[in-house]
């Protein structure tokens, strides 16, 4: 209690714990799809979508939550001095990671915001995902006590890293203009939305949160493997995962169930593997989707390609019928879930200093 | 920092393309070549919604007149038939599965609604004229104590197995998520 | 030293003693496999015959069920004959013990089960009502003959007599409707020969005969064949469902071995394959099933208060 008194940085985690937490299952509440307050997988599928990278019409939707947490990002950044152009370390790899990061999510049906927003709903069948992501940040944790390491960021001129800022400023720009070659579902989850000021909202007040705080879903779990109890990113989560909880019971949307939970399937096994896939990546790129959202914010082009990345992949896991449904995991899901895992293991192998 | 002739003229014609760029959409692009504009995506997307729910009732006016009648026999073969001719139409599949749940074939009529919904989403949506929530849900309520009681009977019947997977395949779907 | 002997001796000797042991380890091990295979070779197998009811001919049956049969007995390790049998014959048949597994439609089922307390082992499924059927009566578009009181002084044509969707299943319809159709019609028939179902459809369409009880499988897939379209007829009345064709045992079958059948079955797929005569062959496409659903026996209960109604057996009064 002492320390939760006088450690300022723990007590801005516990806040954004509490503020995802909260905000994160109000935002269904306010018109986003069941247990998809804030998923940050779903939502780029649904930006891809609006921009034609994929033809289903139930998914077509600019979530204004995106540019608010990369923009109060870069807000947040350039305030406290933060905002540097960095970025340079296997940056194609990273594009990749981006994709594959959102193939894991797809077939799981969830970033890991969503995973816990589902656990906290009583999302009973996430919890084999719960398991994947575990499993994934320890063998990450592995892989970086061996010596994998994609690379550091180094400065970079010409000011790229306020690229990203600027796309997502323009999507937002775009939502609200809507020209003709924007696709808007008109049904469908694409068009279950919490109106867009509020998305907007919240999504730069966490967007600042989450910047100040470094505050990371996956962030969280390595540090549960490398520190344990005393990482205040540990406790911030723990923070969220409360507040979700009480914010599920007091809205009346808490459902303990195995089945027939919104926006789930019941291939355990693919569950499993598609977290596993992302929380391992997760952790060797630095940051869970989220993060990487906050790190473009703050000028870091290397995640601002994995954003980029993401946002292809939210086009591909739909054209390709990658992404899961209801009905489970289709065969291309588990090809591309395994290719990804392929991806890792080469990474492993390829950025491993084996000098130590 | 000092810029040269080189800095200056890039300046300038950035700038120059920047506000030409601000012009041309500010304009709307009268001084140049019109191009005939169609209906935009929104319209385009309300057309076709509302051409496919005028298709449906006129292709299916004729068995919804055989289950008024009370010929669901009869609605059946009609479906087969149209069946021949649009093959892979979820709604075909909708009606078929609410005659087969009413005529006691509850597993096969289940079956269809499942299929029914996985080729056409609408019948889950809230918002869509096709959705046919109550009718799920209703389903749900009577079907889903009997099957699981009757699984837990004959845990080796895979058709119940079955069964019951695509009532809970309902069920998820009815919650909603991001599908 | 002669020129080969001169080179031999030049190259390593592969034959270390690793080598020699792992070689004789490797042919010990083929001595053994080879007298394991030869022993499974003289195993004698038991043997017992399943009795399939013709639907049209014997060649339809043993085209369809020959794959099925072969499975079977590569599943249980017993040496299955297909035994054909003609609808009429079955249970004199099955009574003087030619078979110990049945075949057979729904009605036979339940007098075997009166009668000789038939096993039930599991359904087959075949179109939209899955493991269940049902039986119609049809009349020509453009007839007149819409309702089962119009039957009355018409020609009518049925299927075979121990055909639940071909007979019973129609001749309830008309007697819940207060029509005896020995006496309410002008005549009936039977059709001669094998696809007895299909010229019932056929004797309608052609206008040989006003009425016919036709089952609503049979009409079910000629549509889908396209050779006849739901706008050739009216559906004057359909039958409630009832069970379709099942795989029976007789009661000396050992509890065990029928439950092995059973799950045989209903483990069946789609995808299941067999090779039979040359070829991979999909054991359920051949057989023209979906699958088999394991009913319980008061599912046949409907039809049971059929056959007493129409007086048929196993329930027939003189």
């Amino acid at each position: 209690m002492r320390r939760l008194l006088a450690d300022r940085h723990l007590q801005l985690i516990l806040v954004a714990g509490i503020a995802l937490g909260l905000l994160g299952v109000l935002l269904s509440t306010w018109g986003n799809p069941e247990h998809t307050g804030i998923c940050v997988s779903c939502f780029l599928e649904n930006t891809a979508g609006a921009l034609g990278l994929h033809g289903n019409a139930r998914l077509q939707y600019i979530r204004p939550e995106l540019p608010g947490f990369l923009l109060g990002a870069t807000v947040s950044a350039w305030i406290a001095g933060e905002f540097r152009s960095r970025g340079g370390a296997a940056t194609l790899y990273r594009f990749l990671a981006g994709v594959f990061l959102i193939v894991g999510c797809s077939v799981f049906i969830g970033c890991p915001i969503k995973l816990f927003l589902r656990l906290t709903a009583g999302d009973l069948s996430a919890i084999s995902g719960l398991a994947g992501l575990l499993a994934g940040g320890w063998l990450a944790v592995r892989g970086l006590t061996s010596g994998v390491h994609i690379g550091r960021a180094a400065p970079q001129p010409g000011g790229g890293g306020a690229i990203i800022p600027l796309v997502f400023l323009f999507l937002l720009l775009l939502l609200f203009v809507q020209p003709a070659f924007l696709l808007l579902s008109s049904r469908g989850s694409g068009a279950e939305h919490a109106p867009l000021l509020v998305s907007l909202g919240v999504g730069l007040l966490l967007g600042v949160l989450a910047q100040r705080t470094r505050f990371c879903i996956t962030g969280a779990v390595r540090d549960l493997f490398l520190l344990g109890r005393r990482a205040p990113l540990v406790w911030g989560l723990l923070a969220f995962i409360l507040a979700a909880v009480i914010t599920h019971l007091l809205t009346g949307s808490f459902r303990a169930a195995y089945y027939g939970q919104p926006g789930a399937h019941l291939d355990a096994l693919w569950s499993f593997l598609g977290m596993l896939l992302v929380g391992w990546l997760s952790v060797l790129i630095g940051g869970c989707p989220f993060r990487q959202m906050i790190k473009a914010g703050e000028g870091d082009t290397d995640a601002g390609m994995v954003v980029v990345g993401m946002l292809v992949g939210g086009g591909l896991v739909q054209s390709w019928g990658i992404a899961a449904t209801a009905a489970g995991v289709a065969l291309n899901g588990r090809v591309a879930v395994l290719v990804g895992l392929g991806f890792v293991l080469l990474l492993s192998l390829l950025f491993r200093d084996r000098s130590a | 920092m000092s810029r040269d002739r080189f800095d200056i003229l890039t300046i300038v014609a950035l700038a120059g393309v920047a506000l030409l760029t601000v012009l041309l959409l500010v304009s709307g692009g009268t001084s140049g070549v019109r191009l005939p504009t169609g209906p935009s995506q929104a319209t385009e997307r309300a057309l076709q919604e509302r051409a496919q729910a005028a298709f449906l009732l006129d292709t299916y006016a004729p068995v919804d007149e055989l289950l008024a009648a009370n010929k669901p026999g009869e609605a059946l073969l009609r479906l087969e038939q149209i069946e021949r001719d649009l093959p892979g139409e979820g709604h075909t599949a909708l009606l078929r599965g609410g005659i087969l749940v009413r005529q006691g074939a509850l597993t096969e009529g289940i079956g269809e609604y499942v299929r029914a919904v996985k080729l056409r989403a609408d019948y889950v949506d809230l918002r869509s004229p096709l959705q046919r929530r109550v009718e799920f849900e209703q389903l749900l309520a009577t079907a889903l104590p009997q099957l699981q009681r009757r699984a837990q009977e004959n845990p080796d019947n895979p058709q119940l197995s079955r069964a019951l997977r695509d009532l809970h395949y309902l069920q998820s779907r009815l919650a909603g998520g991001c599908e | 030293m002669n020129p080969v002997q001169k080179v031999s001796s030049m190259l390593p000797n592969p034959l270390t003693r690793p080598v020699r042991v792992l070689f004789v380890i490797l042919c010990l091990a083929l001595l053994v496999a080879a007298a394991l295979v030869a022993c499974d070779r003289t195993v004698t197998r038991q043997k017992m015959r399943i009795g399939y009811m013709n639907c049209n001919s014997e060649q339809e049956t043993v085209a369809r069920f020959g794959p099925l049969t072969t499975w079977l007995s590569q599943q249980l390790e017993i040496d299955f004959e297909l035994v054909p049998v003609d609808t009429q014959e079955f249970t004199e048949r099955f009574n003087a013990g030619e078979f110990a597994f049945t075949h057979s439609n729904p009605l036979l089922y339940i007098i075997l089960k009166k009668e000789k307390q038939l096993q039930l082992l599991a359904t087959e499924m075949r179109g939209r009502y899955g493991a269940r059927t049902a039986g119609s009566i049809i009349s020509r578009k453009d007839s007149g003959i819409l309702t089962l009181d119009d039957l009355r002084g018409k020609r009518m044509m049925f299927g075979p007599q121990l055909a639940p969707s071909g007979y019973l299943a129609q001749y309830n319809l008309m007697l819940d409707a207060g029509i005896d159709p020995e006496r309410d019609l002008a005549y009936y028939a039977i059709p001669q020969g094998s696809f007895k179902h299909e010229k019932v459809i056929y004797s309608v369409y052609f206008g040989q005969y006003d009425v016919a009880a036709a089952p609503s499988l049979d009409l079910e897939t000629m549509i889908r064949e396209g050779k006849i379209s739901a706008d050739d007829f009216n559906i004057i009345a359909e039958s409630p469902i009832f069970p379709y064709c099942s795989f029976g045992a007789a009661a000396s079958v050992p509890a065990e071995l029928a439950s092995r059948f059973r799950q045989a079955l209903i483990s069946l797929t789609p995808e299941t394959t067999v090779a039979y005569q040359g070829e991979s062959v999909k054991v359920l496409g051949a057989a023209w099933i979906d699958g088999f659903d394991p009913l319980v026996d008061s599912d046949y209960d409907l039809l049971r208060e059929m056959a007493k109604k129409a007086n048929m057996p196993p329930y027939q009064e003189y």
